[in-house]
């Protein structure tokens, strides 16, 4: 009898232990919710329930973040998505004390509050404006209100460019006249991205586009009790006054690239990629790092690979800026030339998210003179 | 006598938008602009000319599917492609990134 591939086994008993322990844990929870009824979300401290209008008033944080405030903030996230998706709950989200939403955190919640509209009964979230202004009007500009359907209170401002927010697009394919749009729209009529930069922009955007099609939401992962969007993204554009930065962001709610390059690609170029940095015993951070090391390398199916490379164009266009990958656990950075780092965490974000910071360098005709009037925070 | 070779241009005759791998991705797909479009070209003129300039941009799925796939297609080899298609731009990359692909979807047929 031939013997087993002991390295084979092992790493490919690493990469399957997690699923597997993460799917028993899943049917556990559905054999009790058939037996319980209906899950309740549990409330995080501060909610109340509201007796006139039935609903559960739910705090949004001080600030949402995911570099400095990530529990808190997906726990709060994912608390109000599962009370109105799985517990069916009318849910108001109470903005009055929050005063600061980090752009992604701005485009993850938008994708989870247009879930939660578009999935089930739209009537069951609401939310109220906040009371900071600067804040309002940041979520006026990338079109939280009109998502929610509520009317928009401040009165337009004339717009300098690039805008700090433009309206969020979503989709369920890959539009090239999508990534035009947005990369357009960021800039405004006189401003124009370098050559390299808006060619690298609309690759970026496109493969992400692309990858959901193709990767993103397996048959078998539609079928569960926080329902998602089949094939469904968001994208946003933002600049930051502070740090002169232009901010593409990417998001999809789908079963994540760890998940996926188990599937995608063979044990043995997981492992040829992973022993390049050392590593044995992958996490999810890791998996995202193999991820973009067998784009650049041969595989058996090297035609159709994941084309998480092509992220990394942009920072190399611009000669500088950083690329940020969060999926479920992990994150994986990449900092123009050459620097890469690695994080895993214990809350999944549940998809997949990318962030392209890219420095005003990245514009062929900025000039110090174009003032943007905004008072943006850092981050 | 000397054959003029066909002038495609992606932007004023398939799209401005070319995006996505396979037809069920989106629009303007790289399996689109190589069955509806190359393929015939290539089969009716022998030598074509593919002017890759005036798109908003491209993304590999679409190139290497639209190219690399025209070659694992009609299973040409690396002579073939040189002698059937010739590539214009202003961006040399691309010329070159476009090759790599159908050179590799040519050294993979063997």
């Amino acid at each position: 009898m031939k013997k087993p591939d002991r390295e084979r086994d092992l790493i490919r008993l690493r990469i399957g232990m997690r699923r597997h322990l993460d799917e028993v844990q899943r049917r556990r929870a559905r054999r009790k919710r058939s037996v319980q009824g209906p899950a309740r979300a549990e409330l995080p401290p501060g909610a109340r329930f509201d007796e006139a209008t039935k609903r559960h008033v739910i705090p949004v944080p001080k600030v949402l973040n995911f570099l400095d405030n990530r529990t808190e903030s997906l726990g709060f996230m994912q608390t109000f998505r599962d009370a109105v998706l799985r517990g069916k709950q009318r849910v108001l989200l109470d903005f009055s004390e929050c005063t600061r939403i980090s752009p992604t955190a701005m485009l993850y919640l938008l994708a989870e509050v247009y879930r939660c509209r578009h999935y089930g009964n739209p009537r069951l979230l609401d939310g109220t404006y906040p009371q900071h202004e600067r804040l309002h009007r940041q979520m006026q500009a990338c079109g939280f209100f009109k998502l929610l359907n509520i009317s928009e209170r401040l009165p337009p401002i004339k717009k300098v460019y690039p805008l700090e927010y433009i309206k969020f697009m979503t989709g369920t394919k890959s539009v090239g006249q999508d990534a035009d749009e947005l990369r357009t729209a960021l800039l405004g009529p006189e401003l124009r991205w370098t050559r390299d930069a808006g060619d690298a922009v609309y690759r970026g955007l496109t493969e992400a586009m692309t990858n959901v099609v193709h990767h993103a939401y397996p048959e078998e992962s539609l079928r569960r009790s926080i329902p998602r969007l089949r094939d469904r993204w968001w994208m946003v554009g933002h600049f930051n006054e502070m740090s002169k930065e232009l901010r593409i962001l990417f998001v999809d709610q789908g079963v994540g690239i760890p998940r996926t390059v188990p599937k995608k690609h063979s044990i043995e170029a997981i492992k040829a990629a992973l022993a390049r940095y050392g590593i044995t015993s992958p996490k999810d951070g890791e998996l995202i790092q193999a991820a973009m090391e067998i784009g650049k390398t041969k595989t058996r199916l090297r035609h159709q690979g994941l084309g998480l490379n092509d992220f990394k164009r942009l920072t190399d266009a611009c000669k500088g800026g950083s690329l940020r990958i969060l999926s479920n656990y992990g994150e994986y950075r990449y900092k123009y030339p050459d620097e890469e780092a690695v994080t895993n965490y214990d809350q999944s974000i549940e998809g997949t998210l990318i962030e392209w910071w890219v420095p005003l360098e990245a514009i062929a005709n900025w000039t110090p003179d174009h003032v943007n009037d905004n008072d943006s925070h850092s981050v | 006598m000397t054959t003029t070779a066909t002038v495609f241009s992606i932007a004023r005759d398939f799209s401005r938008y070319p995006a996505g791998r396979f037809k069920n991705d989106g629009p303007w797909s790289g399996e689109k602009f190589r069955d509806d479009y190359l393929i015939d070209l290539v089969k009716r003129n022998g030598k074509v000319v593919i002017d890759l300039d005036g798109t908003a941009g491209y993304g590999s799925s679409f190139l290497e599917e639209a190219f690399g796939g025209l070659v694992r297609k009609l299973k040409l080899s690396s002579k073939q492609v040189e002698e059937m298609i010739q590539l214009r731009s202003t961006d040399d990359s691309l010329i070159e990134e476009i090759r790599q692909y159908m050179q590799l979807a040519a050294t993979d047929g063997k």
